[in-house]
C-alpha cells in the first residue's frame, strides 16, 4: 500500500495479543494471521474469547499487550470508528429509525461522498443480498432473515479488505442457517475480501471455511483447513470439539511409521503428525463414521476388532447412530450409513487400520 | 447461546481517569452534579438548616401540630387504600375482563389527572357543600362535606389515575401463559385470582398505594378547600408562613412530611431490589387470552367501570355547570346559563394562563432534558458519584410538594454565594423559581423515561454506528437522539401536563406576577368564585385535552403519552 520495504504476506496479524476482564485472562498471546481474500472462522465454546478477539480487531477493545495491524499499519492504538473494520452485529443491530435504505447509506454519508455515488453503491450492495425491493422498509418490518441481509449490506458497502462477523446465523432458525451459510460463503468468493467469522457451531466452520481458528480457555489450540482440524487435530480438545469422537488412551509403541496402542486385549493403529517414541502417553482419537457395527466378528486381521453391547441405536436421517459398550466398560459412539434397520443386543465393531488420528499430550 | 458477561476494569481511579481524559464527559458531569447539588441537596439541607431546636421541641409538645400530623396520616392511609383498590377493581376489569368500550374506559380513568388538582374538591363542595347543588339544592339536604369525609373522597378522586397507571402496568405485565398454566393444573376462578394474579401483582399494588399515600401526605389544594376544622399539616404549614411568618416551624412540620415518604421510599427500594416477579419482556404474548370470569362478574365489572366513568363525568359536570351558570340566579334557586362569566374570566386572567403556559413548557423541556443527560451519564458512563447521582434523580419523588416548595422558598430568597463568589443570582419574585422548581419536582418522570429508552438501545446498535465510522458525537446526534425523541416527547408533554395543574409545589414560591391559572383555580375556589374557578379549570382542561389531541396528531398516534 505504501510501498513498505518488507512485504507482508498477511491482511491482517495479530502479535501476542493479550486482553484482561478484571482478573480473568480472556486472550493469552494470540499470534496468528490471515491472507487476503480467506474465509476465516474463530471457533471455539462461549467465554473462549472468539468474539474478545474479534471486537479487539474492530477496536472496540484495546489490547493490554500485543499488536493488531491490518495492511501493513499497526491500528490497535486506533479507534474503532477509525478502522474501517466493518461488522455484522450479531443481533444485526439495525438502526430502527432508518430504513433499509439509510441504514446501509449511514457509513458512505459519513465519508461525506457524493450522493450520486452513495446511491449507486448501496443499490449495487442491496443486489448483492438480494434486498433491493426492501429499500425503502423500515427494520421492523422485516423478517429476522431481511434484518440480516440488511446488516451484512451495511457493511459489505464500506468496501473495506475485511469484514467482521460476529455470529451472524445464531438468532436464524436451522433451516434458513444452512442456505444463508451457501450464500455467505458464495458472497465472500464473488468479491474476493477476508471475512473473519465467529461461530460456536463445528458444523458451519466445517462448511464455509478456509481457515478455522481453533479458541479453548483464551488461547488458540490449532489453525488449520476445515479437513487439517477435522482429520489431524492436534490436542484432545479439538477432535473433542470438532465433530464427535472416541477417545482411547495408553502408552504408544511405534512400528514402521504408525502408532501402536492396545486396549481391551487389541491392538489399535493410528497415524499421526507429532513424533513419537515407544512409551509416550497417546491418545487415539477415532471418528464414528470410521468405525463399522457388525453382528458377525471381523474378517480381517489387520482391523481391531471388539465384542460389545448395543445400548442404543437412533434412526436420524442418512444415518444410525449406535451407543455400545465394549468389555472394558467403554463407551463408544458408532455411525452408520446405509442400514436398512437398528441392531440391537450384542455385536462386534471394527476399526480399520490407521483410521485413528494420534494425539500426543 | 449464554454470552459471558464481560467487564472492563473499574475502580474509582480508572474512573476519575476516564472523565478527566474527556472533556465532553467533563463538563456534562459538571453541569449534571451542579444541577443536582444546587436544585436539590441544597433546598433539601437548607430547609433542615431552618428548624432549630425549639421548633422541634414545639412540634412534639404543642397539641396543633401534633393532631394535624396524626390526621395528616390518618387521612392519607384511608385516601390511599380507597385510591389503591377502587383503581385495582377497574384496572382488573379493564385487562382482565372482555368488557366492552375499554379503550374509552382506559381514557376515562386519566381524566382528574387531567384537570387542576384542586378541581375534585371543588366539584364536591358545588355538589355537596352548603349550596350543593345535588344535595341542597335537588335533593333538599344538608350534608357535612368539610373535614376528613371530604378530603377523603376528593383524593380518592384526585389520586385514582396515579394509582391505576401503577397497576394496570404491572397486570399487563403479567404472562397470560402464567395464569392459563395455572387453570390447566385446575386453579378455578377466585383460586386462581388469590393464589396467582395477585401474588404477582403485589409489588404494582404495593407500589401504588405508596405513591398516593406520599401524594396525599403532601396535598395541600383539596384539604385547604375541604378540610374547614379538620387542619392537615401542609395546610398548617401554609398558615404558619403566612400568618406567622414562622419559616422554622413550617420547616419543622414539612420535615415530619418527608419522614414517612423518604422511609417508604428506602424501604420500597429495598424490597424491590430482593424480589421482582414480573419480568417486563415487552414483547406480549399474542393470540392467548384467559378466561377468568364468568359471565355474571363480567356484567359486574361493566356496571363497575360505568360508575366510576360517571363519578368522573360528575366531576367534570359540576365544574361546567358552573363555568356556565349564572351565580346570581343560582343563589335564587334558578338555572341560568351564560357564556358571560367565562368570557369575562377568562379575559381577566389571560396573563396567567399566558404564565402557565411558558412557565409549563419551559420546565417540561429542562426536566425532560436534566433527565435525558442524567440517564445518559447513568446508562452510559463510568464516573465517581454514578450512584449518588443517580438517588438524587429520583429523590424529588419522595420530597412532599409542599416541602419542596417551602425549601426553594428558603434557598433562593437571596444571592447565593460561595465565599465571596457569587454562582446564583436571587431566584424568588422572578419566574425562574416556578420554572425550576416544576423541572426539578418533575425531573424523575424525564428521567426514568429516558432511562428505559437508554435501555431500550442496544449497545451494539451504538457499536455499530462507531463501526462504521462515526465519533461519539455523531453516534449521539445520528442515531442515539433520534431514537429517543419519542420518549423526550412524551415525557416533555406529561411533564408539561403536571406543571399546568400542579398546585401544591408552587404554593409557597408563586408571587402576583408570576401567577399561574392552576393557583387562580385554588384561589377562586378557596375564596368561594365558584363560577370563575370552574371557568379556568374548564380551560385549563382544554389546554390539556387540546394538546393531548395535537400530539397524537402530529405523530399520527405513534407518540403515546398516557402509557
Amino acid at each position: 500500500m505504501q510501498g513498505v520495504a518488507h512485504v507482508n504476506k498477511y491482511l491482517i496479524e495479530l502479535k501476542g495479543i493479550h486482553k484482561v476482564f478484571g482478573t480473568n485472562a480472556v486472550l493469552n498471546d494470540i499470534n496468528v494471521g490471515f491472507e487476503e481474500g480467506c474465509f476465516v472462522t474463530f471457533l471455539g465454546p462461549s467465554g473462549c474469547g472468539k468474539t474478545t478477539l474479534l471486537r479487539t480487531i474492530a477496536g472496540f477493545y484495546r489490547p493490554d499487550g500485543g499488536e493488531v495491524w491490518i495492511d501493513g499499519k499497526r491500528v490497535d492504538m486506533l479507534p474503532a470508528h477509525k478502522r474501517n473494520t466493518p461488522m455484522v452485529f450479531q443481533e444485526y443491530a439495525l438502526f430502527p429509525h432508518l430504513n433499509v435504505f439509510d441504514n446501509v447509506a449511514y457509513g458512505l454519508r459519513l465519508q461525506k461522498l457524493p450522493r450520486k455515488e452513495i446511491e449507486s453503491r448501496v443499490r449495487e450492495a442491496l443486489d448483492l443480498t438480494n434486498m433491493a425491493q426492501f429499500k425503502d422498509r423500515s427494520p421492523n418490518q422485516l423478517s429476522g432473515g431481511q434484518q440480516q441481509r440488511v446488516a451484512i449490506a451495511r457493511a459489505i458497502v464500506m468496501q473495506s479488505k475485511i469484514l467482521l462477523l460476529d455470529e451472524p446465523l445464531s438468532n436464524l432458525d436451522a433451516k434458513l442457517r444452512e442456505s444463508v451459510r451457501v450464500e455467505l460463503r458464495m458472497l465472500q468468493r464473488q468479491l474476493n475480501r477476508t471475512f473473519i467469522y465467529v461461530t460456536h457451531d463445528q458444523s458451519e466452520a466445517l462448511a464455509m471455511s478456509d481457515v478455522i481458528v481453533v479458541f479453548n480457555k483464551g488461547r488458540i489450540e490449532q489453525v488449520g483447513s476445515p479437513m487439517e482440524v477435522y482429520f489431524k487435530p492436534v490436542t484432545k480438545f479439538v477432535a473433542d470439539f470438532i465433530g464427535v469422537s472416541n477417545f482411547i488412551e495408553g502408552k504408544a509403541r511405534v512400528k514402521d511409521g504408525s502408532v501402536m496402542l492396545e486396549h481391551a486385549g487389541r491392538s489399535f493403529s493410528g497415524l499421526t503428525t507429532s513424533d513419537f517414541k515407544d512409551g509416550d502417553h497417546a491418545i487415539f482419537s477415532i471418528r464414528p463414521e470410521s468405525i463399522t457395527l457388525g453382528k458377525s466378528e471381523c474378517t480381517f486381521d489387520s482391523q481391531a476388532c471388539l465384542p460389545v453391547r448395543i445400548l442404543q441405536g437412533m434412526f436420524i436421517g442418512e444415518k444410525v447412530r449406535y451407543v455400545v459398550k465394549d468389555q472394558v466398560g467403554m463407551d463408544w459412539v458408532i455411525d452408520q450409513h446405509d442400514t436398512q434397520e437398528v441392531l440391537t443386543g450384542d455385536a462386534y465393531i471394527s476399526i480399520p487400520p490407521d483410521k485413528a488420528h494420534v494425539i500426543k499430550e | 447461546m449464554v454470552q459471558t458477561q464481560v467487564k472492563e476494569r473499574k475502580g474509582f481511579l480508572n474512573q476519575a481517569r476516564n472523565v478527566l481524559s474527556d472533556p465532553s464527559l467533563l463538563i456534562m458531569l459538571a453541569i449534571a452534579f451542579a444541577f443536582v447539588g444546587l436544585f436539590i441537596i441544597y433546598p433539601l439541607a437548607k430547609l433542615m438548616a431552618n428548624t432549630t431546636l425549639e421548633t422541634w421541641r414545639n412540634f412534639f409538645t404543642k397539641m396543633a401540630y401534633r393532631r394535624a400530623y396524626a390526621r395528616t396520616v390518618y387521612s392519607s392511609l384511608l385516601s390511599a387504600f380507597t385510591a389503591t383498590a377502587l383503581a385495582f377493581l377497574y384496572a382488573y376489569s379493564i385487562e382482565y375482563t372482555e368488557i366492552k368500550f375499554k379503550k374509552f374506559f382506559r381514557f376515562i380513568a386519566f381524566l382528574p389527572m387531567l384537570a387542576p388538582s384542586s378541581m375534585t374538591g371543588m366539584a364536591l363542595i358545588m355538589l355537596f357543600g352548603r349550596n350543593g347543588l345535588l344535595t341542597t339544592k335537588l335533593i333538599g339536604v344538608e350534608v357535612e362535606i368539610y373535614g376528613l369525609p371530604g378530603i377523603w373522597l376528593a383524593q380518592t378522586i384526585a389520586f385514582f389515575p396515579m394509582a391505576f397507571v401503577a397497576i394496570s402496568a404491572v397486570l399487563r405485565a403479567i404472562s397470560p401463559n402464567i395464569e392459563i398454566a395455572a387453570q390447566n393444573l385446575g386453579a378455578k376462578g377466585t383460586e386462581l385470582f388469590r393464589t396467582v394474579t395477585l401474588p404477582l401483582a403485589a409489588p404494582g399494588v404495593l407500589s401504588a398505594f405508596l405513591l398516593v399515600f406520599i401524594n396525599a401526605m403532601s396535598d395541600f389544594a383539596n384539604p385547604k378547600l375541604l378540610g374547614g376544622l379538620f387542619v392537615t399539616s401542609p395546610v398548617q404549614a401554609y398558615g404558619v408562613v403566612t400568618g406567622d411568618a414562622d419559616f422554622g416551624m413550617a420547616a419543622t412540620i414539612s420535615a415530619m412530611l418527608l419522614i414517612p415518604s423518604l422511609a417508604i421510599f428506602l424501604i420500597q427500594a429495598y424490597i424491590m431490589s430482593k424480589k421482582s416477579y414480573v419480568t417486563v419482556t415487552g414483547k406480549p404474548v399474542a393470540g392467548l387470552k384467559r378466561i377468568t370470569m364468568g359471565k355474571g362478574a363480567e356484567i359486574v365489572s361493566q356496571v363497575y367501570v360505568f360508575l366510576v366513568a360517571a363519578l368522573f363525568f360528575m366531576v367534570i359536570g359540576i365544574v361546567a355547570f358552573f363555568a356556565f351558570a349564572d351565580p346570581k340566579a343560582y343563589y335564587l334557586g334558578k338555572f341560568v346559563f351564560t357564556l358571560k362569566g367565562f368570557t369575562e374570566t377568562m379575559t381577566f386572567n389571560a396573563y396567567t394562563f399566558r404564565n402557565s403556559a411558558i412557565i409549563a413548557t419551559a420546565a417540561g423541556i429542562l426536566a425532560s432534558v436534566v433527565g435525558l443527560l442524567l440517564a445518559f451519564l447513568n446508562s452510559r458512563k463510568d464516573f465517581p458519584g454514578k450512584k449518588i447521582l443517580d438517588f438524587s434523580a429520583i429523590l424529588p419523588n419522595t420530597l412532599p410538594a409542599t416541602f419542596l416548595s417551602l425549601a426553594f422558598l428558603l434557598s433562593f430568597q437571596r444571592m447565593l454565594t460561595l465565599g465571596p463568589i457569587p454562582i446564583l443570582p436571587k431566584l424568588t419574585k422572578t419566574i425562574f423559581i416556578m420554572i425550576i422548581i416544576q423541572a426539578v419536582r418533575q425531573l424523575p418522570i424525564g428521567y426514568r423515561n429516558a432511562l428505559s429508552g437508554f435501555k431500550q438501545i442496544d449497545k451494539s446498535i451504538e457499536e455499530a454506528a462507531t463501526n462504521l465510522g462515526a465519533n461519539v458525537g455523531k453516534t449521539i446526534s445520528s442515531i442515539v437522539l433520534p431514537m429517543l425523541r419519542p420518549a423526550f416527547i412524551s415525557s416533555a408533554v406529561y411533564n408539561f401536563i403536571s406543571a399546568m395543574i400542579a398546585v401544591s409545589v408552587i404554593i409557597f414560591v408563586v408571587t402576583p406576577q408570576w401567577n399561574v391559572a392552576s393557583i387562580v383555580v385554588y384561589s377562586r375556589a378557596d375564596s368561594g368564585y365558584y363560577s370563575e374557578a370552574g371557568a379556568m379549570s374548564i380551560a385549563i382542561m382544554a389546554i390539556i385535552l387540546g394538546t393531548l389531541w395535537l400530539v397524537n396528531f402530529l405523530s399520527r398516534g405513534r407518540i403515546k403519552v398516557f402509557d
